[in-house]
């Protein structure tokens, strides 16, 4: 299977640089720079990442989309999205990627850190908050999630390039992963769940606050459930 | 007629002739001037014949002039925000897709060897 790994960077000029070279072993590596004032931009393309960048922040969503079209224009077979900041370990992107060859009907392959062993970045605030928020996700799609947060997740190409329109219309794109899962369900995407384990991040500080992300999520959720078809006239 | 009578008039009509001048030198657009001077219109005709105001009330059957300004000014006034946040969001999606689009030329430029010009 032809692989790309597409990763959102804001401001992550000191924790990218390893992570593609360690992720460069397995496929080809897309970054999309979300309109970093620093150099994360050439931090990567000197690492040996694809470069796509923003000239203004949107958010992580948004920037996940870019990558996505950036990978659905190449000859591609699967796309696994990982963070910039060192908490996903790139030795696991065979898990993710053996899941889909193995399982021909499974569209997404989503890594969950309650599968796996738990980490030291489960801040309480997701220990207290994931598990309920990811029980409503596997109400509202019937899928049966662990881990609705976790970015470290595997897609199929061919169903991404359909699923494009309404990747386009998505409500809150920084906010992707509710709105994502409930979309894809929709779609018929069948997804499945591997064990990862997730690291501390590496240098600097994350740009998710509690609050705005909570009130975010929120808002991506309401919005889905009383538009569900945005965008699937067109798919 | 009092003379604030003619000042709230005069100002009023001032405001309508400058929507109207900066609609004239494509300032702003059709449908703004035609909001903002026709609110400016509506506020020096008030202001000239306030009688006109008690014959509307009566007409509706309300009896506290007070209540009847603030409601119709709160109205107006939640109605101009809303739709100036429904075009702020419009904006913002329109700016994000077109944001997406760049940096995929951008990228797909670079790819085939060309370098795009700042």
């Amino acid at each position: 299977m032809k692989v790309a790994i597409n990763i959102a960077a804001y401001e992550e000029a000191l924790n990218i640089a390893p992570v593609i070279a360690a992720a460069k072993r397995y496929g080809e590596v897309f970054v999309v720079d979300d309109g970093s004032p620093n150099n994360t931009a050439d931090v990567a393309r000197r690492a040996g990442a694809r470069v796509v960048r923003h000239p203004l922040n949107l958010g992580q969503g948004a920037a996940i989309i870019t990558g996505f079209k950036a990978v659905i224009a190449g000859d591609f077979d699967v796309v696994v999205n990982m963070d910039a900041d060192g908490q996903h370990d790139p030795g696991e992107i065979p898990v993710l990627v053996e899941a889909m060859a193995t399982r021909p009907g499974v569209h997404i392959v989503v890594g969950s850190r309650f599968l796996g062993a738990n980490h030291g970045d489960a801040t309480w605030a997701r220990r207290v908050f994931l598990p309920p928020l990811t029980k409503l996700i596997n109400r509202l799609t019937g899928y049966e999630l662990t881990d609705s947060m976790c970015g470290f997740r595997a897609f199929r190409v061919d169903a991404l390039r359909t699923a494009v329109p309404v990747l386009d219309q998505m409500l809150e794109p920084q906010y992707l992963s509710a709105e994502m899962f409930m979309r894809f369900s929709r779609l018929g995407f069948k997804l499945e769940e591997v064990p990862v384990h997730l690291k501390d991040r590496a240098a600097g500080v994350s740009t998710k606050g509690l609050v705005r992300y909570g009130f975010g999520v929120s808002r991506a959720i309401m919005g889905t459930l009383l538009n569900p078809t945005r965008g699937h006239a067109d798919h | 007629m009092r003379i604030i009578n003619l000042i709230v008039f005069g100002f009023a009509l001032l405001a309508a002739l400058q929507s109207l001048r900066l609609f004239v030198m494509d300032r702003t657009s059709i449908r703004t001037t035609v909001l903002w001077t026709t609110l400016w219109i509506g506020i020096a005709v008030f202001g000239l014949y306030p009688a006109l105001l008690d014959h509307i009330m009566a007409a509706i059957q309300m009896e506290s002039r007070t209540f009847f300004i603030a409601v119709v000014g709160l109205a107006i006034l939640y109605r101009l925000q809303f739709r100036s946040t429904q075009e702020r969001d419009l904006l913002e999606r329109r700016v994000g897709r077109l944001t997406q689009e760049v940096a995929l030329l951008r990228y797909q430029l670079e790819q085939s060897g060309r370098e795009p010009e700042e």
